[in-house]
């Protein structure tokens, strides 16, 4: 696929699930971007901001089997990834597999963080290898595969945060804001009318081939040494006991622990993406500093001091970007 | 063979560009480096751009400044280690590139996606299309061009003004120039012993103990014999008068610095300076109004007598600025000696042998005897007693004025001699010691 077409699909998406979704462009952006670099999301943000419908949308446009599961204290492991189940067929009675709902292309995983660490687990390992293990049998996943969780910051009582370990996995993690009052004026004119707007298809249905070659031309894009090794510094000084004595401030006071490999990874094929959504086919510092944020934010954990002090991890983020020399 | 910068790939531009920003960079390190040993030169071939610091003090302050210009010459290379992605990151700052050419300049493309690095050289080609490098990176002059040139700049003011404001550093650098000049002298036959006293009276002006006229009276008094000196040898024909010119100028900044740092140091000396002339050879020459106290050393008749050396004069003076009571001659000859042999029958020698500065129409004043009065004022007063006349009584009147229109007389006798010395046994009891400088109402 050439880059002009990705970039053209890539734009279309973002225009159909604008349609639906107002406002909120750099989470729709982040959300395609973290999809066609192969990963998962975790979307934060208060109730009735339009998060699920933005899954809804996106599932649609792509043209991906779409399930929700709704997250609660007495969801099962079994209630998401299948269980097996006594049928009877010419007279016998063996037990066949039924597959739960995480088979299926585009995951909402609403509310992750009020299920039970058990069943949380079973997902995030299930993101992870992209296939489950039932009695002994494993299960492949459909591809492509994405899961798109959400949580709450409120109503944190009878929830059960995902431990780092999990929250790892994800690839991105956006932050949901209130609209602003215009958007919200939008908001009230599209969805109290008559008719209600929906996503229009971009890729026909069973175009998952289209989509792996658009994940494929992402990891083709060119990024400099110079660039890998900025991303690298970035990792490295997000250490804090690699850094005692040195490096940044923020970190020294802030953190627990710095962000894993896997931030790294994020970063690089997050900037690839969106050098291939802004039309380029290398990668620059722009597309760096764009990602950094939604890459590291939940791979950063913060000490009591920066819980007590209300420090979060994007002012961190942004001392690093400041502080970290490019070259 | 081809090299990378030759390539017309866009990456050979950041080649090409890096070579050209080395070459800037050499030429930025040599600019900032060269003012400073400029500026050593330049203080050298000063007539006395260093001599006011010493040998060491000068290695430290050439150390200083090579140790300067070293570092701002490394820092700037360091600053401006041209590297192409370096390079390349420029041009992506010109050209807007979006870091693509950084990006070719960088990348390995056997693991490049060919039509990913195709596409990505006709963009970058496409940037560089208007972007001329000679224009684009002209040479520039930097700031640490500047900044070492202002410093160097103020090392040579310093090296020249310091030493032409400052009293203390004028006479130091003087002090070395004499000694040079002794050297020199040295050297030459005939002149051994005027090199050594210059060198005793170079080795005597350090002395922090000495007054600012002291040592203006020594210099001068060295200055009159090296002018005699200098006179001798220009009658015979003799070489080494260069040198001794060369000597003399040195003296004579000396004596124009003391008298400078002397005339800035006390105002309360003013009145004392009034007849400074008479003691000093040399200030004749010079205009100047003589030295403190010495003249009252200068004025004692005793002095003079058995053709006692100014020096020896001097430094009684000196002995009395520092609350000693001058006494007889022979303690000022005693003194004379302890000053240096050099002075010794110096200026004394000198007064009576033939010289352009001698006035030749008039004895000089020592020949004059006791209470003559000479050009300077009375021979050998020292202190003199006035007795004040009295007011004639009534009954005296009818005595001894007889007639009006006579002249009231004093009861007695007022004249010009020099009365006995105030401490002498025949000094009259009545007496009224006055300061020299109302000698003029005793006349």
């Amino acid at each position: 696929m050439e880059p002009e077409r990705y970039r053209e699909l890539f734009l279309q998406l973002e225009t159909e699930i604008g349609k639906v979704i107002v406002g909120h462009a750099d989470v729709i952006r982040n959300v395609l971007v973290a999809f066609f670099a192969g990963g998962h999301v975790l979307l934060e943000g208060v109730p009735g901001l339009g998060k699920t419908l933005l899954i809804k949308s996106l599932s649609r446009a792509l043209g991906l089997t779409f399930k929700r599961v709704q997250f609660t204290p007495d969801l099962m492991p079994a209630d998401i990834i299948g269980t097996q189940v006594l049928a009877e067929s010419d007279g016998r009675r063996d037990f066949q597999f039924k597959k739960g709902p995480i088979f299926a292309q585009v995951i909402l995983a609403d509310e992750i963080n009020r299920a039970t660490p058990k069943t949380q687990s079973a997902v995030l390992e299930a993101m992870e290898e992209k296939q489950v293990t039932v009695f002994g049998e494993t299960y492949p996943l459909d591809s492509p595969f994405v899961v798109l969780a959400t949580q709450n910051p409120i109503e944190l009582e009878g929830t059960y945060p995902l431990p780092e370990a999990q929250l790892d996995r994800f690839f991105f993690k956006l932050l949901v804001f209130p609209p602003s009052p215009r958007d919200l004026g939008e908001i009230l004119q599209r969805t109290t009318g008559a008719g209600l707007r929906e996503a229009s298809r971009v890729l026909p249905e069973g175009s998952a081939g289209a989509i792996a070659q658009m994940q494929q031309q992402v990891r083709q894009v060119i990024i400099a040494p110079p660039l890998e090794e900025y991303v690298v510094r970035l990792i490295h000084a997000t250490h804090p006991a690699l850094n005692k004595g040195s490096g940044i401030a923020e970190v020294r006071e802030y953190l627990r622990f710095g962000a894993s490999p896997r931030g790294a990874q994020a970063i690089i094929l997050g900037a690839k993406g969106y050098a291939l959504a802004e039309g380029r086919v290398h990668v620059s510092y722009k597309d760096i500093e764009a990602v950094i944020y939604p890459a590291l934010r939940h791979r950063l954990i913060l000490n009591f001091q920066a819980e007590a002090e209300n420090v979060s991890a994007d002012q961190i983020l942004a001392a690093l970007v400041k502080k970290v020399p490019r070259e | 063979m081809k090299t990378p910068g030759d390539s017309p790939l866009p990456e050979g531009l950041a080649v090409r560009l890096a070579r050209r920003l080395k070459r800037h960079s050499w030429g930025d390190v040599l600019l900032v480096a060269l003012p400073p040993p400029c500026a050593v030169i330049f203080i050298g071939a000063l007539p006395d751009g260093a001599t006011w610091i010493s040998g060491t003090e000068w290695i430290l302050v050439t150390a200083a400044l090579a140790a300067a210009a070293v570092f701002g010459a490394l820092n700037r290379l360091r600053a401006v280690a041209w590297s192409v992605p370096r390079a390349a990151r420029l041009i992506d700052q010109k050209v807007a590139g979006q870091d693509r050419f950084v990006t070719l300049a960088t990348i390995n493309p056997s693991v490049c996606s060919p039509v990913m690095l195709s596409r990505l050289r006709h963009e970058a080609a496409a940037l560089a299309q208007g972007l001329r490098l000679e224009s684009e990176f002209r040479y520039r002059l930097k700031r640490s061009f500047f900044q070492s040139l202002i410093l160097s700049l103020c090392v040579i003011l310093l090296f020249v003004l310091l030493p032409r404001t400052s009293p203390s550093l004028i006479s130091e650098t003087l002090s070395r120039e004499l000694m040079r000049a002794a050297q020199q002298l040295s050297q030459s036959p005939g002149l051994s012993e005027l090199a050594r006293k210059i060198e005793a009276l170079a080795a005597r002006l350090q002395e922090p103990s000495l007054s600012a006229s002291a040592k203006r009276a020594l210099v001068q008094e060295l200055l009159y014999e090296l002018e005699r000196e200098r006179a001798a040898k220009q009658q015979a024909g003799g070489a080494g008068s260069e040198l001794l010119e060369q000597a003399g100028d040195a003296l004579r900044r000396l004596a124009q610095s003391l008298e400078q740092a002397q005339g800035g140091g006390a105002n309360g000396s003013g009145s004392q300076s009034a007849g400074r002339t008479e003691g000093a050879m040399g200030a004749r020459e010079q205009g100047s109004k003589g030295v403190g106290k010495q003249e009252v050393a200068a004025l004692q008749g005793e002095d003079y007598q058995g053709q006692r050396p100014d020096g020896g004069e001097k430094a009684q003076g000196e002995r009395q600025s520092d609350g000693q009571q001058a006494e007889g001659d022979g303690e000022g000859r005693d003194r004379s000696k302890e000053i240096g042999a050099g002075k010794e029958g110096g200026a004394g020698r000198a007064s009576r042998e033939p010289g352009a500065q001698l006035p030749a129409d008039r004895p000089a004043e020592r020949f004059l005897k006791p209470g003559e009065a000479g050009e300077k004022g009375i021979k050998g007063a020292r202190f003199v007693t006035v007795e004040l006349p009295e007011p004639q009584t009534a009954g005296e009147r009818g005595a001894s004025l007889s007639g009006q229109g006579r002249k009231k007389l004093p009861k007695s006798a007022v004249g010009n001699v020099p009365l006995a010395r105030p401490d002498k046994a025949e000094a009259g009891a009545e007496k009224q010691p006055l300061p020299l400088e109302y000698r003029g109402l005793i006349r």
